[in-house]
């Protein structure tokens, strides 16, 4: 995949059928140790499998397949940036994915439009509480449907303008925290 | 083109020899890239494959986008464990010491340029 926001709105995605209500996606730039690190957890049900049969390309829980590649490119693509990918628990109750990789590196692909990314899964699931961090070097920004919703009124709280607001907000924050792409 | 003949012509080493696909499958297109989602985005099914990857992920993505075989280009050789699944897969594996480049140029005058296998 061309950009990482894709393998993130991947990760959203397997959380959103685990059931997940609350679903945090944090985005750390660490220029001075030319560290880039992306975490997607949940509070859904956790993996069902071990954790290396989640990686496993051949491995899907979708019925009528034979091959599950969202974790499995996510690794290959991370690896290719001199990093790690680790699943685990998260503090939220359910899975912990975790990528660390080389932010200068020369096979990196770019972060992509992470605020489209983000908000595209609002549009359709605004009931969950979809959180995003975003922190480069000393600056960190935090911005979640729950307090979007808080912000409008009754009659706007629908998913289109929960995840127009939501964009704004994120395209906003990383404006202000200066974020590589 | 069957793919024996493919084989034959570009001199590939076939890492899968129990594949019974040799003489029967018609090969009428390719695919190049290292890029897996590029594959299951854009390859014909059928097709032949040329990259530098020589991960598991292959086999899953060759599979899922239904292409016949796969060749490893630049001298890549790729672990047991993965010849093994593509074997049970159905799916092809060559290789050769020569660059993509070079392959896909050869194939590409073979006739081997269809849009869709």
């Amino acid at each position: 995949m061309l950009e990482l926001s894709l393998h993130i709105l991947d990760l959203i995605e397997n959380s959103v059928r685990a059931g997940a209500k609350v679903i945090a996606v944090s985005v750390v730039e660490r220029p001075e140790e030319d560290r880039l690190e992306i975490v997607v957890e949940d509070n859904g049900h956790n993996f069902p499998v071990s954790h290396e049969k989640a990686l496993d390309p051949f491995f899907t829980t979708k019925e009528g397949k034979r091959t599950g590649l969202g974790l499995s490119l996510f690794k290959a693509s991370v690896e290719q940036a001199d990093g790690t990918l680790t699943l685990g628990a998260s503090s939220l109750g359910g899975a912990a994915v975790k990528a660390t990789m080389q932010l200068s590196h020369v096979d990196r692909v770019p972060l992509g439009d992470i605020a489209s990314t983000i908000s595209s899964v609002v549009c359709t699931n605004p009931e969950i509480d979809l959180r995003f961090r975003m922190r480069v070097g000393g600056r960190e920004i935090q911005t979640r449907v729950s307090e979007v919703l808080k912000e409008l009124k009754p009659k706007d709280r629908h998913g289109l303008e929960v995840a127009r607001k939501l964009h704004e907000r994120i395209k906003a924050a990383l404006d202000e925290v200066g974020a590589l792409q | 083109m069957r793919l024996i003949e493919i084989q034959e012509r570009l001199g590939l080493d076939l890492l899968t020899p129990e594949s019974s696909e040799m003489n029967s499958v018609n090969i009428a297109a390719g695919h190049a890239t290292d890029l897996l989602s590029d594959v299951l985005a854009h390859a014909p099914s059928g097709a032949i494959w040329v990259t530098i990857q020589v991960n598991m992920n292959v086999v899953a993505v060759a599979m899922h986008a239904e292409l016949a075989a796969v060749v490893f280009s630049s001298g890549r050789l790729p672990d047991e464990d993965v010849v093994k699944k593509a074997a049970e897969s159905g799916i092809v594996l060559f290789s050769s010491a020569e660059p993509t480049f070079e392959l896909v140029g050869k194939l590409y005058e073979m006739g081997v340029r269809e849009k869709d296998a």
